[in-house]
């Protein structure tokens, strides 16, 4: 019974906002991670469903004697009706599950019921259509090309019963626009497979390929990543230089650094050095760094396009409590300026010649806006053309929203939605120099951006992108046994956690609200 | 096939018989003209069992089941539980249940996958409702009367319900039940749909008061008069088409 409890609790802590799905999951504490996850989507994905149910029979108020908390009857009933193989014989013999379980023939009734009042066949109709026609986007895989080649990997899934198509589909295939992804279908679990253990492979977004492949920096050139843990990127970039020349990676925290130099260093990446520290605290007058030509800046945002969170679910559940409206607006206002300062500073770069800005936020606040006041204050950069930038993509910079863009520099700029692309939702834009201006400038925006917002770490998004590979190698519920292997296990978010409060008890907190 | 009979001059043969589409009870009457009425029709289908339910004839509504099993009242002795038991087939599963609502007739109908019951029926008695006949129980009422067993006749392929069930609530329950419902009388006029006859998916018996207006509604809803020339023209026609073009 314990299961059910524990089920119960983590959908009280989710509803409370004390964790994502995931990290409540993957609680050391949890026995049966898998089947925990499956119940737990579940359930929150059924909710609204269960609980009419629920009310239907006054369940809660008939069965008061055997201490029956609303989660928990919310579980215990989705196990009951909603299983496709039937109640398992587990909650028949649970002593807590009797209140529910000999309510059994009246909550299949009022099921039916409700069927029959919304008129529809399956149970699946019922839903919200919001959680119904939720995306699913497929595995993406970026192939490691420092340690081999894409027909080398393709050739291995091939070989290990996958079957490569031109159309996807439950299948293998070559990415059209990055030749060194590979898409595989949807909750592939590779946890265990060769080429991932290997660091052969990279389970990486589609979307979160762009940034690197965008920049292109040659071999033999010199590149800051800003915000660069937990490195999927840095040793994306890496790659397409072909291990020769410098990446410079900054991050904030040094633990999730840890992370970066560990997970680049499988990849069997040799030419970064990781620094610990704020990158809008570098001088861009450094002997090192004044050289650096090519920027990649992807610094913290609200995350709103990454779907694999399973966040809508809980988000559906509890809509309705949810006032939040005018903190979300602030914490918009206040990534977006962060984001601006971040930009600025790399624009001081002396050398810089490329810079690349991207976010995994489908708000245009944190985008287009952003694009659209740098380019009013920096007239020595300029959008790079589309034809430099994914040209073949068709997704290009939200043209509803009002703003001074012209429809070239919406053009030049990159979008990914996950409904329509099947990839996170994702903003990538390409500054380039202005021609003319490469040599002998002075800028009067330094002294302006130095001192700005020091304190607002870069751990946000990384923070995300931390989840996402864990999420990744662990993919829905399969992979109980990935847990150990895979970077940031639940106890050390814990230390992440304490120190984010810190921080926000300081009073300078962006990320806690994501918290 | 719909047929009339009477039971020692009552039409109410609902009362005194209980038909399913595996076996059939008769009330122990002072002639044997009732029985041989269905001896006639079901003789050589299932069987046919004469009893009494705790010592009355009024088994029809004290007694409900379906194919899958019989439901007796707790007033139902042992002697008389064990003569049905030996007398059904192996698979029927035969259960007496405490049940303060007791005439179990009166409080479920049913088929062989759905059955309503009286709202005040117990947790307990439901839960074996739906473990025994293997059906999904629905607390209902209709035309709001409560004693839905005697109001409502239900085979595998339709159903009769009072003649005063708003279209509404008729549709309401035909998506319940998942068959075509419709309301009607038997026994020229009475609304005690459940007392006035039995049906299965093959055989209606009705009162012998029952009008052959009522007596063809009956064949059209339950689906019973396959044999007859128009359901060949209509059934067939498709079929025949199909052949010889």
């Amino acid at each position: 019974m314990n299961f059910y409890r524990q089920a119960a609790e983590i959908l009280d802590k989710l509803s409370l906002k004390k964790g994502t799905v995931k990290s409540l999951v993957l609680n050391p504490k949890v026995q049966d991670k898998k089947r925990m996850y499956a119940i737990v989507c579940e359930t929150l994905k059924y909710k609204l469903v269960l609980e009419d149910v629920i009310e239907g029979v006054g369940l809660l108020k008939t069965e008061k004697k055997v201490n029956l908390s609303k989660s928990l009857a919310l579980v215990l009933c989705h196990d009951l009706l909603l299983t496709k193989r039937g109640p398992p014989k587990s909650i028949l013999m649970a002593p807590a599950a009797s209140g529910v379980v000999k309510n059994k023939s009246r909550l299949a009734a009022e099921l039916a019921r409700l069927k029959v009042r919304r008129g529809v066949q399956e149970i699946s109709d019922l839903l919200p259509a919001s959680v119904k026609n939720a995306v699913t986007i497929p595995r993406y895989v970026r192939v490691n090309t420092l340690k081999t080649t894409p027909d080398h990997a393709l050739r291995h899934y091939i070989r290990s019963g996958y079957r490569q198509v031109e159309e996807w589909s439950k299948t293998v295939m070559q990415d059209p626009h990055l030749p060194e992804l590979l898409i595989l279908p949807s909750g592939t679990d590779l946890h265990a497979d060769a080429l991932y253990v290997r660091g052969d492979i990279i389970i990486q977004d589609k979307a979160s390929c762009f940034p690197a492949f965008v920049l292109n920096p040659p071999p033999g050139s010199s590149v800051v990543d800003a915000c660069a843990a937990p490195g999927n990127k840095t040793s994306h970039l890496v790659a397409r230089m072909n291990n020769q020349g410098k990446v410079i990676a900054y991050d904030l925290d040094a633990r999730r650094l840890d992370l970066l130099k560990r997970m680049t260093g499988k990849a069997g990446c040799n030419i970064i050095q990781a620094k610990h520290g704020s990158f809008l605290e570098t001088n861009p007058k450094d002997e090192a760094l004044s050289q650096v030509e090519y920027l990649l800046l992807d610094p913290s945002c609200s995350g709103s396009g990454i779907i694999s969170r399973l966040d809508h679910l809980a988000d559906v559940a509890t809509a309705s409590q949810s006032s939040s409206e005018w903190e979300e607006k602030d914490r918009l206002v206040s990534l977006s300026q962060f984001q601006i300062s971040i930009i600025k500073h790399a624009m001081t770069f002396p050398a810089a010649r490329k810079i690349v800005y991207s976010t995994c936020s489908v708000h245009a606040q944190e985008n287009e806006r952003v694009v659209e006041t740098i380019l009013a204050s920096h007239p020595h950069f300029i959008l790079a053309p589309r034809s430099q930038v994914l040209p073949t993509w068709s997704t290009r910079g939200e043209t509803k929203s009002q703003g001074n863009l012209t429809d070239e520099q919406l053009d030049s700029l990159v979008r990914a939605y996950p409904d329509k692309d099947r990839t996170n939702g994702f903003f990538v834009a390409c500054f380039i120099r202005r021609p003319a201006s490469i040599s002998g400038y002075i800028d009067a925006g330094i002294k302006e951006t130095r001192k700005h917002d020091r304190s607002e770490s870069e751990g946000e998004t990384d923070k995300e992108e931390e989840e996402e590979i864990r999420e990744d190698a662990m993919e829905s519920p399969a992979a109980t046994s990935t847990i150990d292997s895979i970077p940031g296990h639940p106890k050390r978010r814990k230390q992440t956690k304490k120190k984010q409060r810190k921080r926000a008890r300081e009073g300078k907190d962006v990320e806690a609200s994501l918290w | 096939m719909a047929v009339r009979a009477q039971f020692e001059n009552s039409n109410d043969i609902g009362v005194f018989a209980k038909l399913t589409n595996s076996y059939c009870l008769v009330a122990i009457g002072g002639s044997e003209n009732f029985y041989s009425v269905f001896e006639a029709e079901l003789g050589d289908v299932m069987p046919i069992v004469h009893c009494s339910i705790a010592g009355t004839r009024i088994i029809g509504r004290l007694a409900a089941g379906n194919r899958h099993g019989l439901l007796l009242p707790s007033t139902t002795t042992d002697q008389e539980l064990q003569h049905i038991r030996d007398s059904l087939p192996e698979s029927v599963a035969v259960q007496r249940i405490e049940e303060r609502l007791s005439a179990l007739g009166n409080v479920i109908v049913c088929n062989d996958y759905v059955a309503l019951v009286h709202p005040d029926i117990d947790r307990e008695t439901e839960e074996i409702i739906a473990d025994t006949l293997k059906v999904e129980v629905f607390r209902q009422t209709i035309a709001d009367n409560v004693l839905v067993g005697s109001f409502c006749a239900l085979s595998n392929q339709g159903g009769l319900v009072h003649s005063r069930t708003s279209i509404q609530a008729q549709e309401e329950l035909s998506s319940l039940l998942q068959v075509p419902l419709v309301a009607g009388t038997v026994n020229r006029g009475s609304d005690v749909i459940g007392s006035g006859m039995v049906v299965n998916d093959c055989f209606a018996f009705t009162g012998m008061d029952t009008t052959s207006t009522e007596i063809s509604l009956i064949e059209k809803i339950f689906k019973l008069q396959d044999a007859q020339p128009t359901s060949i023209v209509s059934d067939m026609r498709d079929a025949l088409i199909d052949t010889h073009s």
